[in-house]
């Protein structure tokens, strides 16, 4: 989690700045994009000394050209900073921040078997109710819980599975 | 055997039929950093300060840092297992340890789990670690002391039930012999007594279990011990976890001791992991709530008053100075929150004063209003012509041949007490012959008797009591507040007849030839 503070603020300054823009989805696209061609390879090639300086920033503004304003501006200031590695948090920090902003959590669902998409809208479905926030939620199969099902909203974990019904059965059988 | 089986078949048919399968609901974050006992957590966003958090694996650790996205914790116990990625779990609950009677006899690690292979504890009673200190209307003064057996603190530094009473001094001074003294005083009394272990070696802890066990002193004890090897999250519990056990006699009416052995090395653990959560480091790198720490610690021990039961926690810290320097960080900070110290001397403990106590630096602040009126009586002003004696002898030593005749006196009477108040270790001395000793001391029986030969007398004059003193004896045990002209006489006569058995003065200088002609 290193930088991790230096680049929630900047994602704070990008969101501001997108929001007086009206322009939250564009920002959003350009920075998940930036963030998946800012591999380590790429911001080690950029931060080469032995390249002149004009020459990588030239690199930058031509690969950041079609990019909004403000997002360009950030690419090039971090670039001066030699802290290029961070635009990766940025994006996720941006992502987070957005999905706070407009209500909408992550949330794991496990369970044993493959859900029926019907069950995974219906489940989805009662989760907003209850949390009574957009949910944009994965699915995973573990067989281990052998039945019932494991859903994580945000922090928070709601394990409903046989698995640890069973351990905690142990458990209270052992200490009784 | 089959009869049994199916009993047991019964009993778990019976807990499978009685088990209610909830849904549980609880906070999780992911490890992001782990190593030195101290995780970092990602998520937790429900996170309460101090919970008990379960990395699985039957593995917990407390919240100490709550950040804004991630959550610092100390590991209780091995850490090796926990990795990058692992899911951790707030429990809901705050750090607690087995207490009651159960654990009189044992000893055990400061979560109350066994370490002398005798077996589970079998507790019914969880007490909280870290609670809020009784405040001011629960309290009262104390009125009951302490017998530590040891003579010099009994006579001058008494200390009361409920009393924060430091010990304090540099290493091999005698400090955990004086702590150990009154552990082994209580022996067949009301007192339980906890002894904690505070990053020490775990010979020296062994050889200390040992003792006590070999003085039958196990029988009202219990140890808790985080040794030197255990981690710094244990040692930084561990007297907060002597001290719940303590609580639990104590807001049950009954007195509890409880010897925390030592903070110095408790405050060391603190600073570990405080600086490993990267909380900012304040003077001697220590965390700036260090005060805090051993204040909130000592204030838990108090007498309670009689609506809240009647009970009292007292508590001996002890704390190790380098070079007698008394005034560094921790020594200062524990000598202001306690209700006085024994400072313990290196020059004493080596000219053979032991205990080394030190009459001028220390202190018993509340302890006088406890002490029983047969010892405050019998060694009034007693302290003062140790001081004048001390002051005096410091001045004659490089030749005493031109003194008047009452500094003559006043140093031989300071002779003599300082001689009475030797004391060898584990071998307290019960409160009538204390009194009986140092009433002779104080007011001049042994003036006449050689210095060499006051601890013969002392020992004579025991067994005295012990046969033809008897009466006396009982008297001054049945009604230890009381004192009278009758009392003060039954002593003086006792002595002077003892004095009369026993050839103890400087005999006459016409004794000698009349020896000779008898033989």
């Amino acid at each position: 989690m290193a930088g991790g503070s230096g680049a929630r603020r900047y994602a704070e300054a990008l969101l501001d700045i997108a929001a007086a823009e009206r322009a939250v989805p564009a920002y959003r696209a350009s920075l998940d994009a930036l963030a998946g061609a800012f591999t380590p390879d790429v911001v080690r090639g950029l931060s080469d000394q032995r390249v002149p300086s004009e020459r990588r920033r030239a690199a930058i503004e031509a690969a950041t050209r079609s990019e909004p304003r403000a997002v360009r501006a950030v690419t090039s200031i971090l670039q001066q900073r030699d802290r290029l590695e961070i635009v990766p948090d940025i994006a996720r920090f941006f992502g987070e921040l957005v999905d706070r902003r407009e209500g909408i959590v992550k949330a794991k669902i496990t369970t044993p078997i493959e859900l029926a998409s019907a069950q995974r809208d219906e489940l989805v479905r009662d989760l907003e109710r209850a949390s009574g926030k957009t949910i944009r939620a994965t699915f995973a199969v573990d067989p281990a819980l052998i039945g019932g099902a494991r859903v994580q909203v945000g922090d928070r974990l709601i394990d409903a599975s046989l698995r640890t019904q069973l351990g905690e059965l142990a458990r209270e059988m052992a200490s009784s | 055997m089959a009869g049994k089986s199916s009993e047991i078949t019964d009993i778990i048919k019976a807990q499978i039929a009685q088990f209610e399968g909830k849904a549980e609901s609880v906070d999780v974050g992911t490890v992001v950093e782990i190593g030195d006992g101290i995780a970092r957590i990602h998520g937790l966003a429900g996170c309460l300060a101090s919970e008990l958090l379960d990395f699985g694996h039957n593995t917990f650790g407390l919240a100490f840092n709550l950040e804004e996205d991630t959550v610092s914790a100390i590991i209780l116990g091995e850490y090796q297992q926990i990795k990058e990625g692992d899911e951790v779990k707030t429990t809901g609950r705050i750090i607690e340890t087995p207490a009651g009677d159960e654990l009189i006899g044992r000893v055990v690690d400061p979560l109350g789990r066994p370490l002398d292979g005798k077996g589970p504890l079998n507790t019914k009673h969880f007490q909280r670690v870290d609670v809020v200190a009784p405040g001011v209307i629960a309290r009262q003064n104390v009125d009951t002391p302490v017998q530590t057996g040891i003579k010099s603190i009994d006579a001058m530094f008494p200390i009361g039930r409920g009393q924060r009473e430091l010990i304090i001094g540099d290493r091999a001074t005698g400090k955990t012999a004086v702590a150990i003294d009154t552990i082994i005083n209580q022996k067949g009394q009301d007192l339980v007594c906890i002894y904690v272990a505070i990053g020490q070696k775990e010979s020296s802890v062994a050889k200390i279990v040992a003792t006590l066990d070999e003085h039958g002193a196990m029988e009202h004890t219990i140890v808790v011990i985080a040794g030197a090897s255990d981690s710094a999250t244990l040692q930084y519990l561990a007297p907060f976890g002597g001290c719940a056990m303590g609580e639990y006699f104590r807001d049950r009416g009954k007195d509890a001791l409880v010897v925390y052995d030592d903070l110095t090395k408790h405050a060391w653990a603190y600073r570990q992991v405080s600086l490993l959560v990267r909380r900012p480091p304040g003077r001697e790198a220590y965390p700036g709530d260090v005060f805090y720490l051993h204040s909130r610690l000592l204030e838990r021990a108090a007498r309670m008053n009689k609506a809240n039961g009647g009970g009292s926690l007292t508590a001996l810290p002890v704390i190790e100075t380098q070079a007698n320097d008394i005034s560094a960080y921790i020594p200062t900070n524990v000598i202001s929150i306690t209700d006085g110290q024994l400072f313990m001397e290196p020059d004493l403990f080596n000219a053979g004063f032991r205990p080394a106590i030190n009459p001028g630096l220390s202190v018993s602040r509340v302890g006088g209003d406890a002490q029983k009126k047969i010892m405050s009586r019998a060694t009034r002003g007693m302290k003062l012509q140790l001081q004048q004696y001390r002051e005096l002898a410091a001045f004659t030593q490089f030749g005493a041949s031109d003194l008047d005749k009452s500094t003559l006196q006043l140093l031989r009477r300071g002779e003599r007490i300082s001689e009475v108040l030797k004391q060898p270790q584990y071998s307290p001395v019960r409160i009538d012959q204390q009194v009986a000793i140092l009433f002779a001391a104080n007011r001049g029986y042994l003036d006449d008797v050689p210095k060499e030969k006051v601890s013969d007398f002392e020992r004579d004059l025991r067994r005295y009591i012990e046969t033809q003193g008897k009466q006396l004896s009982d008297r001054l045990l049945s009604k230890p507040d009381e004192w009278n002209d009758d009392v003060e006489n039954a002593i003086k006569k006792l002595l002077e007849d003892f004095k009369k058995a026993h050839a103890y003065g400087e005999q006459p200088k016409a004794q000698q030839p009349v020896a000779a002609a008898a033989q």
